[in-house]
């Protein structure tokens, strides 16, 4: 099927608005994810960490990233491309794409396409030098955005012969192209030379479908299509949502009860119908595309978050909502089955996997955002400082302390079976009541004899060890923190760890 | 999530065709089905626990679709670390619904494996419906005592583990962040437990009057219940050992045991506090010369 693929190059950098001749470098998670043409003279590449690319680059402007801010602000594109075709399919934000049959013969020739398209978009996106809107015709999408890249419109006879020369890593499977790359497949014409049949049993029907895509034949999935009965999952807000956060948080359970009915019929969604509607019938309807073949939950979300947030941002040929929505609808428009993502029909695991997956996204659906988490080990000095708990749904952004490296003061293994990470007060004293104090040696006034909990019962201490001093931040006057920690074996068989700092204790955790 | 294609018996009479014509998601539901059958008839029909403490256990691992309740008393949260390191063994994924204070890093040293154990630290008052969707998808969901269990939200929450076919462990009061005496899940569940674990001894080695430190602890855990539990069985454990991990306790050798009687002869000297123990304590911390001074 012939696609036209309109590409915007550096969306991340373009949506941010600065002067072109800004060297800047978008940070996602401290590693650069794109460059201005200036960075880029400079020898700022993507993939660097953000240290180097500094190191590069006096004056770099390093913002973060912000997915919602590019959605926001390639709205307007993609709207303005509703007057060349209405089914415009946004895959990211900076890359979108359509079928060219219609817009063809209305245009007169795919090359006037092009060239309208690139006129459209010139409308809403200032010409900047460095930055590039290429449009590429060819046949099936991946063609299409490789030629995008260059502009050019290829025949469906050369496609096989266009596509050759590219990596095998524009397929957008790492496995697969990892696994082509140990076996000295390196482009997509080598992998095109090998037997069909070869392919289908090594590599199974998702290796199959990036062999055709490769041959430059047909680059719909196996088993794609619209299906027959339309598989849609839609809620209605009573009282209508004034705000777009509401509808946002509505859309969670409506993508899980649609990703639901699509396991059900062994499918997944590859195209999604994102609907908005308002009580004055204001009706925003955008398609959005799976980058790697699939949408799940996580991604749903995320597009209708930018979808609403595009809508309020305004653009030029869709006017704002005047009223509250009434209605959020997601359908998936295009499927492919399941199959074709799953790893194996006896996968037990990757099934577990699924399911787990999905039962953690209804309980956000019941809870909220941050109320699913999981542990991740890091370093620290106290048990609460050494676990990290990651929340389901949320990418794990930002620095992380290494556990491997050595931090004096801290407590030697085994680690306690309780930590209470609001430390609770507590008293240790000696046989005559007086609190115990750890003075700046490390030595302790008194030996520990009776410790209360929250001035509970005074209970007898049996054994102790430590002090385990820790002087933390001492280079920094205001954030200097002196602690000792105590282990005390209590009389009722359990175990604590407390710390004192400034004369006060307090209970961080129990070996129970 | 088809909820017919769990739980369905396996009536083998499904003929394969190619899978263009069947197709996955029929091929999917039958692979399901003789996993269920299969569980039924016995392999996979328990979790898997830790090798020290199958003998607590009629089955030799927690039958899937019961209820065991982790009672209070010192040791009661590591105990439950090794039931939750015994699940994960073969892939299984388990569930922390309600118990805010636990001991992650501890978790992973028993061999807990982080990722696929999910922490629900503040589930509310909507408990029952979160527990209810976690035995659903999960094969081990461990509750924290809620402040308030009610009859029929038990049933209901037993009645889900045995049709789903996975554990629902209760934890003790302690773990729970609850204090001691409170009247915890385990103890409101009155006649929904199939099987019961608890520390009868515990007694923490290492420390001594400021030297050494805390190297593990020896516990005597019994188990009871109802039905093939009926009988009680007693395992002696290292809960934890020295490195975190759960296991029996070493039979000592003759030579240890000679040594242990020579250094009860002694008596136990009070040691001074920056004397040599001390140091070899805070040299774990790495401060020795530069705080000392």
């Amino acid at each position: 099927m012939r696609t036209v693929v309109v590409w915007c190059s550096d969306w991340p950098v373009v949506s941010l608005g600065l002067s072109s001749g800004d060297p800047v470098a978008v940070v996602e998670a401290n590693v650069v994810a794109a460059t201005s043409p200036a960075a880029r003279s400079m020898g700022v590449a993507a993939g660097q960490r953000r240290r180097a690319a500094e190191a590069l680059c006096a004056g770099l402007l390093t913002p973060g990233r912000d997915r919602e801010r590019e959605a926001r602000a390639f709205e307007p594109v993609a709207a303005a491309l509703a007057q060349v075709t209405p089914l415009v399919e946004v895959v990211r934000p900076g890359l979108c794409a359509f079928g060219a049959r219609g817009p063809t013969r209305y245009f007169g020739g795919e090359q006037a396409l092009a060239g309208r398209v690139a006129e459209v978009v010139r409308e809403v996106l200032p010409e900047q030098p460095g930055y590039v809107v290429g449009v590429g015709v060819a046949e099936g999408y991946l063609a299409a955005a490789l030629a995008a890249r260059d502009g050019m419109v290829v025949p469906s006879s050369a496609t096989g012969a266009f596509l050759a020369p590219f990596p095998v890593s524009v397929l957008g499977q790492p496995e697969l192209g990892s696994l082509l790359g140990r076996l000295g497949v390196h482009t997509l014409g080598d992998f095109a030379r090998l037997p069909e049949t070869a392919v289908l049993s090594r590599f199974g029907t998702r290796g199959a479908w990036a062999h055709r895509l490769a041959r430059g034949e047909d680059g719909r999935p196996l088993a794609a299509g619209v299906p027959a009965e339309p598989i849609v999952s839609e809620v209605r807000f009573d009282p209508p949502a004034e705000r777009s956060d509401t509808a946002a948080f509505a859309a969670r359970s409506v993508a899980t009860e649609l990703v639901g009915k699509l396991d059900g019929a062994g499918m997944a969604c590859t195209r999604l119908r994102i609907e908005v509607e308002t009580e004055h019938g204001e009706l925003l309807v955008r398609l959005w595309r799976g980058e790697e073949q699939q949408l799940g939950v996580e991604q749903m979300v995320a597009r209708v978050r930018w979808q609403l947030d595009g809508w309020l941002a305004g653009s030029s040929t869709d006017p704002l909502p005047t009223a509250a929505i009434v209605r959020l609808s997601l359908g998936a428009d295009e499927t492919v089955a399941a199959g074709s993502r799953q790893m194996g029909l006896w996968g037990g695991r990757s099934d577990r996997d699924n399911r787990a997956s999905r039962g953690a996204d209804r309980v956000l659906g019941m809870l909220g955002d941050r109320s699913v988490f999981r542990g991740a080990l890091q370093g620290g000095r106290s048990p609460a400082e050494r676990v990290e708990l990651l929340a389901w749904g949320e990418q794990f952004d930002g620095e992380h302390r290494d556990a491997g490296l050595p931090w004096p003061g801290r407590v030697p293994p085994p680690a306690p079976g309780l930590v209470h990470f609001d430390p609770l007060p507590v008293e240790v004293c000696n046989q005559n009541g007086i609190l115990v104090a750890v003075d700046e040696r490390g030595q302790v006034s008194s030996e520990p004899r009776q410790l209360s909990i929250r001035r509970g019962e005074w209970t007898e201490v049996l054994s102790w060890a430590g002090p385990w001093p820790a002087d933390e931040r001492w280079w920094d006057p205001s954030g200097r923190c002196r602690r000792a920690r105590l282990q005390l074996v209590t009389a009722d068989g359990m175990a604590h760890l407390c710390s004192v700092r400034g004369g006060q204790w307090w209970l961080e955790a129990t070996y129970d | 999530m088809d909820a017919g294609g769990r739980g369905r018996p396996c009536t083998g009479e499904h003929t394969f065709g190619t899978l263009g014509t069947v197709g996955m998601p029929a091929a999917r539901q039958v692979c399901e089905g003789w996993e269920r059958a299969a569980a039924v008839a016995g392999h996979g029909a328990v979790l898997t626990v830790l090798p020290a403490l199958r003998g607590l256990f009629p089955d030799g691992g927690m039958r899937r679709g019961s209820v065991v309740a982790v009672e209070g008393g010192a040791g009661s949260t590591s105990l439950l670390l090794a039931l939750l390191a015994g699940a994960g063994g073969d892939g299984a994924w388990a569930a922390a619904v309600g118990v805010p204070s636990l001991g992650l890093e501890a978790a992973a040293a028993a061999g807990v494996s982080l990722e696929r154990l999910l922490v629900i630290p503040r589930p509310g008052r909507v408990w029952p419906a979160v527990a209810a969707a976690m035995l659903d998808a999960l094969d081990m969901v461990v509750l924290g005592a809620p402040g308030e269990c009610r009859e029929p939200d038990e049933r209901r929450l037993a009645a889900r583990a045995r049709e789903r076919k996975a554990v629902l462990v209760l934890a003790s009061p302690r773990t729970s962040g609850m204090p001691e005496g409170a009247r915890g899940a385990g103890r409101a569940w009155r006649s929904g437990v199939d099987l019961r674990l608890g520390v009868d001894e515990s007694r923490w080695e290492g420390a001594g009057r400021g030297a050494g430190r805390l190297l593990g602890r020896r516990a005597a855990v019994r188990s009871w219940g109802r039905g093939a539990a009926a009988r009680e069985r007693r395992v002696d454990l290292l809960l934890p050992g020295a490195d975190g991990s759960i296991r029996a306790v070493p039979s000592p050798s003759p030579a240890e045991t000679g040594v242990q009687a020579a250094a009860l002869a002694t008596p136990a000297a009070l040691v001074p506090i920056l004397g040599t123990e001390a140091s070899e304590a805070s040299e774990a911390s790495g401060t020795s010369g530069a705080m000392a001074g």
